[in-house]
C-alpha cells in the first residue's frame, strides 16, 4: 500500500434501519435502499402512537426516534440525513442532480412533499379529508402527470424527489386512493422499481404490521 | 405585463455587479419574494449572501394569503413560499432555493463532504424544521405578528408558555451539540443557517431569555454576527437579518455584493 493510500472500508457493518409500519418516511427510506441497491437490514417497530405521514421523523412511546438508521457506531435519524446517507453508500453515481436548476426542482418537489403533499396524505389516510384536502390531493397529483407524461422522472434524470414522491403514491395505493386516472405516475412506479434489484413489497409493508421485519436488495 | 417580481423586487442592472459586463453576472441576478418574519425567507437571504449572490427581495403579505392568489399560484402552483426567481427559472421553497443558491454561487459547498458530517447536517436540519419552527412560529405569531396587525390582540399566555417549555429543551440538545464545535457540525454548513434563522426570531420575541441562558448557543450567536461570508467577499450575512422595526414595517433586506 503507497504512502498515501488508505485501505477502503468493505463496509463489513450492515446497515439496519429502524422504521415504523405504515410510515411514509421509513417507505422513503426503503425505497432509496432499493433504488441505491444498498442492503438494509429493516426492523418495523409497532407503536401505539398514530403515525405521522408528514415529517420527517416521529417519536416513539420510548423517546427513540424513527426512522433511524444504524451503521456500526454510527447512528442518524429523520428521512433527510438517512436518504443522503444510503445515497452516498450506494452503488454508481449519486442521485443528487449536478445542475443548479434541477437541484433547486428537486428540492422544490421534497418541500411540496413536507407541505402539500404530505398533509392531505394524511388527511386521506386518517379519513379526515376536508374539501381543500381533496383538491390538494388532486392538484398535486394532476401536476406530477402531466410532469411524467413528458419526463422519464420527476427532474428529468432520477433523483432524491423520486423515492421521496413515490412513498407517498405507495401508501395513498396502500389505502385504497383510486389511481386510475393517472397512467403516467403508474408507469413511473414501474420505472423506479425497474430500478430496483429487490422487490420491495409494499402489500407486506401494510400486512406485515404486526410482525414487522423486512428486507430490502 | 410585469409578473410580481418585477413588481416587488426588481433588478436594477445600472451600475450593479456585472452590469458593466465584467461578469457574466446579470445571470446570476437573483429575486426574491418572502416575508421578514419568515425563517425559510431569511434563511434564503444568508445563503446568497454566503455564496455572493446578489438578491434583489420583496415583500408577500402572507397575512392577507397572497401566496394563494392566482398572480402568485401562476408560478408556484401550491402557493410554496418563499419564490426564487433567476431570468427564467422559477422555483419555491427554503430548501429548493437554498440549494439552488449554493450550487450557484461563488463560496464553497455549504453541504460536508464526509458522510456522516453531511447525515448530522440533515439530522439538524430536520430539528429545526420538524422541531423548533412550529413552537418558534407560535412566538412569532402571538408576540410580534398578532399585536402589529391589532393593538388590542390578547397573547396566548397559554400557548407561548407551552411552545417556551417545548424549545427548550430542544435548544438543551443544540447547545449540547454546539459544545467543543465551533459551528453545528464542526464545519460551517447549511444547519447554521437553518438555526440561524430561528435563533434570531427567537431572540426578537419576548422569549430571547431562553437563548441568553445557553452559554454554547448564545457564544455561536454572537459569533456569526462578525462572521465574514463564505464566499470570501466582504459581507457578513448576519447584519441583513431583520430588526423587530423591520418586521413591523415589512422590509426585507436585499444582498448586495460591492467589492467585486
Amino acid at each position: 500500500m503507497g504512502l498515501f493510500s488508505r485501505k477502503k472500508d468493505k463496509g463489513s457493518n450492515n446497515l439496519e434501519l429502524l422504521g415504523l409500519k405504515g410510515q411514509v418516511s421509513t417507505m422513503k427510506c426503503l425505497l432509496m435502499a432499493g433504488i441505491r441497491d444498498v442492503p438494509l437490514k429493516t426492523t418495523l417497530a409497532s407503536s401505539e402512537v398514530a403515525v405521522d405521514q408528514v415529517n420527517s421523523y416521529q417519536y416513539l412511546e420510548t423517546s427513540d426516534k424513527v426512522p433511524n438508521l444504524t451503521q456500526g457506531d454510527f447512528s442518524v435519524s429523520g428521512v433527510r440525513a438517512i436518504l443522503t446517507y444510503i445515497d452516498v453508500k450506494g452503488k454508481g453515481v449519486s442521485l443528487i442532480p449536478k445542475k443548479a436548476r434541477n437541484l433547486g426542482l428537486q428540492n422544490y418537489w421534497i418541500d411540496v412533499c413536507y407541505q402539500t403533499f404530505g398533509p392531505a396524505t394524511q388527511a386521506f389516510i386518517n379519513n379526515s379529508m376536508t374539501e381543500k384536502d381533496t383538491a390538494t390531493l388532486s392538484d398535486v397529483l394532476k401536476s406530477l402527470e402531466k410532469i411524467l407524461a413528458e419526463n422519464e422522472f420527476i427532474v428529468g434524470q432520477l433523483s432524491f424527489a423520486d423515492p421521496h414522491v413515490a412513498a407517498y403514491i405507495y401508501v395513498l395505493r396502500v389505502g385504497g386512493y383510486d389511481l386510475t386516472d393517472y397512467p403516467n405516475i403508474g408507469k413511473w412506479i414501474s420505472r423506479l422499481e425497474g430500478k430496483m434489484s429487490g422487490s420491495l413489497n409494499i402489500e407486506g409493508f401494510q400486512a406485515d404490521m404486526q410482525s414487522g421485519a423486512s428486507q430490502v436488495a | 405585463m410585469m409578473d410580481l417580481f418585477e413588481q416587488r423586487a426588481p433588478v436594477n442592472l445600472e451600475g450593479g455587479y456585472g452590469s458593466a459586463g465584467d461578469m457574466k453576472k446579470t445571470q446570476y441576478m437573483l429575486q426574491l419574494l418572502g416575508t421578514p418574519w419568515d425563517a425559510d425567507t431569511l434563511k434564503c437571504i444568508i445563503t446568497a449572501a454566503e455564496q455572493g449572490m446578489e438578491m434583489t427581495t420583496g415583500y408577500l403579505d402572507t397575512i392577507k394569503g397572497e401566496q394563494d392568489n392566482q398572480e402568485y399560484r401562476d408560478i408556484f402552483e401550491f402557493g410554496t413560499y418563499p419564490g426564487m426567481k433567476e431570468a427564467d427559472y422559477n422555483v419555491a421553497g427554503a430548501n429548493a432555493i437554498m440549494a439552488f443558491i449554493n450550487a450557484r454561487g461563488l463560496g464553497y459547498s455549504l453541504v460536508p463532504k464526509n458522510v456522516n458530517d453531511a447525515a448530522m447536517q440533515d439530522f439538524w436540519v430536520d430539528v429545526a424544521v420538524t422541531e423548533a419552527t412550529p413552537y418558534v412560529n407560535i412566538l412569532v405569531q402571538e408576540q410580534i405578528i398578532q399585536p402589529m396587525a391589532d393593538s388590542s390582540y390578547k397573547v396566548d399566555q397559554d400557548a407561548c408558555a407551552h411552545a417556551k417549555e417545548a424549545l427548550s429543551k430542544i435548544l438543551d440538545a443544540l447547545d449540547k451539540q454546539l459544545t467543543g464545535n465551533t459551528y453545528i457540525i464542526g464545519k460551517y454548513s447549511f444547519a447554521d443557517i437553518h438555526w440561524t434563522a430561528l435563533i434570531h426570531l427567537l431572540m426578537l420575541t419576548d422569549e430571547s431569555g431562553i437563548v441568553q441562558q445557553r452559554k454554547q448557543i448564545l457564544r455561536w450567536y454572537e459569533s456569526l454576527s462578525t462572521r465574514k461570508s463564505n464566499c470570501g467577499q466582504n459581507i457578513v450575512s448576519f447584519s441583513l437579518l431583520p430588526s423587530k422595526e423591520n418586521i413591523q414595517r415589512k422590509e426585507l433586506s436585499s444582498v448586495i455584493i460591492e467589492d467585486f
